[in-house]
Parts: structure tokens; sequence; C-alpha cells
């Protein structure tokens, strides 16, 4: 294993195990939690979106064309620095909070869309068979449309996920100590951009992996194993 | 005939690859930026007095100055990069670069990584907070609950977790902007950078002000490629020099020890 030594240095990277292991933690709990609430207001912008009433649609329409049209690191700055001078007491939050709430917004918009495509995808034959059945409004969501919306669209989510997790790295600006902040720590002590970037590159890669072996597992649960399996 | 020419070639590339050998010396480093005509740095805008872009839009500043005097004496164009804190090593090792010019602390970690001249002048190490804080001096800023901020793995943080262990720190990869905006919005209580750039922040963020007692000294240098040893030798030799003729002083009187350079840049 000497000659590894050359190209990549893994003694040094041991020497900052600590600070990988709670850097990948961070950005798995900035990631997680910042996909529930996306996720979560991406649904609600979504219904808004495709409702009838102009008093729905047009500020949610302008509100995902505004996050559309200005980069994530501004929106992170504007909240990161931002935010204290409308609410005083938020200034001594820790960093982490601005940094999920500015990730949150900024991902609910895309997955606003994406979601929204899911449920115009579902057959109308589908809506008007629940409504004869006699589904209210929510049930027929919750039962019939939802379901299908999200099996439908999971490819597109997963891959605005995996940008959420890549994302993630910009929150080492506010000093979010996430895994990209552990790879400039140790780039910046030691000198070594291969030891601290592959380092960090790979652990994404985890991630991915992990993230496209769960979205089989919910596609799954949502639609059967034999979804789309005949067209 | 033809074996006639290739024996004659040959005995040229013999007699060729001879002379080079008898050459006094491999063309080095030095050879290279006379050769070019250009001595390329490379920089960061750090902000006065060490770097910045005047009123004019030229660059200078105290780093700025140094080197173009290196050039001048050197007979040779001057031409600067602008990089990022975080881009300045990379850009070396890559060869974009024959040195970096910049408030670069000679860390034994660097120095693993660098070959560094002797120091070129040293700075202070101070922490400033808000105007209307409670603190003081800097000791007080050392208490459980307060944060303080830093660039990220600069020598100033190393001198908060060295001086301030009971505070948090907040480390900051953006550089030091980034500390003293967080600083003015309330995001942490005192920010840790060096005398020069403290002043600065305060004429233009207004509501900051410097805490009390210089937390530590730190020597500043200039950064050249590893196997470039007479680059190297050359820069020490060149402290020796503008020192004993004092134009080293000049420089340092000018830019780093009084507020002189503001009306003719600022």
């Amino acid at each position: 294993m000497e000659w590894l030594l050359d190209y990549y240095n893994y003694r040094i990277v041991g020497q900052y195990l600590d600070q990988l292991a709670y850097g990948f933690g961070q950005t798995l709990f900035a990631a997680g939690l910042s996909l529930i609430l996306s996720i979560t207001i991406g649904l609600v912008l979504a219904l808004m979106r495709l409702s009838k009433h102009g008093i729905f649609w047009r500020p949610v329409s302008a509100y995902i064309e505004f996050i559309r049209a200005t980069p994530l690191l501004v929106q992170i700055y504007i909240i990161y620095y931002g935010l204290p001078s409308l609410f005083p007491s938020t200034a001594r939050w820790n960093e982490l909070w601005p940094g999920i709430i500015a990730l949150s917004l900024h991902t609910a918009a895309y997955m606003a869309e994406i979601i929204r495509a899911g449920i115009v995808s579902v057959p109308k034959g589908q809506i008007e068979g629940a409504k004869s059945v006699g589904m209210t409004y929510t049930q027929r969501l919750r039962y019939i449309i939802l379901p299908q919306a999200f099996a439908n669209v999971l490819p597109p989510l997963l891959g605005q996920t995996a940008v959420l997790v890549k994302d993630t790295s910009l929150l080492s600006i506010i000093t979010v100590f996430e895994i990209m902040s552990a790879g400039l720590l140790i780039n910046s002590e030691r000198v070594k951009p291969n030891e601290s970037f592959l380092t960090i590159a790979a652990c994404y890669l985890v991630i991915y992996v992990a993230l496209l072996g769960l979205s089989h597992l919910i596609k799954t649960y949502l639609a059967g194993p034999a979804w789309n399996a005949k067209r | 005939m033809a074996s006639l020419l290739r024996k004659l070639s040959l005995a040229l590339a013999i007699a060729l690859s001879w002379i080079g050998f008898a050459l006094p010396g491999h063309a080095d480093e030095m050879d290279d930026i006379l050769k070019r005509g250009e001595l390329r740095i490379a920089v960061q805008t750090q902000g006065p007095p060490v770097s910045f872009i005047d009123r004019n839009g030229k660059r200078t500043g105290l780093a700025i100055e140094l080197a173009e005097m290196m050039a001048k004496d050197l007979g040779v164009k001057l031409v600067i990069q602008d990089y990022d804190w975080k881009a300045l090593i990379p850009a070396l090792l890559a060869g974009k670069v024959d040195m970096i010019a910049a408030d670069m602390a000679p860390t034994p970690q660097r120095a693993a990584q660098l070959l560094f001249s002797r120091p070129m002048f040293y700075q202070e190490t101070a922490a400033f907070a808000l105007k209307d804080s409670p603190l003081k001096t800097w000791q007080e800023a050392n208490a459980e609950g307060k944060l303080v901020g830093a660039t990220q793995a600069s020598s100033y943080a190393a001198a908060a977790k060295r001086y301030m262990p009971k505070a948090t720190l907040k480390e900051f990869s953006g550089g030091t902007v980034d500390v003293a905006q967080a600083v003015s919005t309330g995001r942490i209580d005192a920010g840790v950078s060096d005398v020069a750039n403290i002043r600065t922040f305060i004429k233009e963020y207004g509501n900051l002000k410097i805490l009390e007692n210089a937390m530590a000294r730190e020597p500043l240098a200039f950064a050249v490629n590893p196997s470039h040893n007479h680059l190297k030798f050359w820069l020490d030799n060149y402290i020796e020099v503008v020192s004993a003729d004092k134009r080293l002083d000049e420089l340092l009187d000018y830019w780093w020890n009084s507020d002189a350079w503001e009306k003719d840049h600022k």
C-alpha cells in the first residue's frame, strides 16, 4: 500500500476522521430535513399552482420564477445575513437553521414543478373513477392521485434530491460544518487537494448510491413492483 | 554519401549535447523569469493595505509595491494574477505563477508544501466587535457561549483556538469580509483578524470597534514552489538588501505603520 501514499495519503485522512464523520452527519441532517421540508412545501405549492383561482396560482408562479432566476448562493446569503435585520432574535440561531431554510425554500420551487408534472400525468379516468365512487378531494389525493403522481416522477425527484445533497456544500460558506467544510479544512491545514476533495467526493457518491436504492424501495411501496412494466 | 551525412549529424549531436553539459548550470526558475521577461505573482484582494484596488482602479498595496520593486530590480515586467485565498497555493503548485505575494503566514503545515521566504513583515492579530457591544478587550470575548469568527484554517482561526478556548469558533470559508459581515449583522460576538484589516472594516462598516490588546504577532512571507531553491534564496537576499538600504522600511512606514497611503489611494 506504500505506493498509494504518493497519490493519496490515507494517513492524513485518518487524522481527520472525527471531522469527516461529523461533517458527513451534518450533511445528511441538512439534506434530509431540507428534503422533507421541500417536498412538503413543494406539494402545497404544486396544488396551489394547479388551482383555477388566480389568487392561488399567480403568487406561487411568481415565487417559482423568482427562485429559479436567482442563484442559490445569493439566496443563502440573503437569508443568513438578512434574516437578523427582519427578526433580530434569529441572529443567535445556529447557522444550520438559516441554511436549511434557504435550501428548503430553494428546492421547494423545483419540487413543486416536478410534483405538478406528476399530478398532471395521472390519467383523467382515474380521477373520474374516484369521483364516481364518491371520494372526497382529500381522499382522491391520498389514495388515487398522489401515489401515482409520485411514482411517475420518481426519477426527476431523485435527480433533484441528488442536486439538493450536493447543494448542501454551499452551506460551508456560512460556517455550517458539513462534509465540504471538512474537506476545505484538510486542504487549508495540510495543503493536500487529493486527500481533501477525493475523500469528500466519495462521501457524496455514497449518499447518492443510498438514495438510488431508497428510491427503488419507495417506488415499489407506492405503486407495486409491476409499475410501468408493460409501457 | 548518405552514411557520411549520418556520421556527421551524429557527431554534431554528440558535440551539441557535450556543449549542453559543459554550459554552466541548467536553466532554473530564475533564468525562466529573466528569459520570459515577466515575474508572475499570485495575489488575493484581501483589502488595504496589503493588496487592493485603489480609487484610480489600479491594484496596489504593500505586497504589490514590494513585488513591483523586485520586478524593477530584475528588469522584468510584473504580471499580477488575482486569486481567491483558497486558490493561491494550488495556483503556485500548478506553476501558473512564480510566487505568492500575499499576507500568508508561513505555518509549519504550509511550509511542508511550499518554500517560504524569510518574513517580509509582521502583523498583529486582534479582535473586533460591534460598537455597542459590552466587550472591551479580546479576553472578555473568551467566555462560554460567546461566538467568535475567523477565516477558515487561517492563522487567525489558529489564534482564536489557542487564546480563546472558552468561546465557540465559527470558521468562514469565504474570507475575512464574511467575518466582518457576520459581526456587523450580529451573527457572532467578535471576529479575529489583523489590525490593518480591522481598521479598514471599522471605516467601511461604521458599526464596529477594535477590542483592546493584541492577541499575537505573526510573520508574513512570500512563497515559492518547493523545488525553486534559487528563487527562495534570491528572495531572502532581497530582504537583506532592501532592509539595509531602508527601502523596505519606507514601504512599511507608508503602508503598514501609518495611514499615509490613504491620501494617495483612497
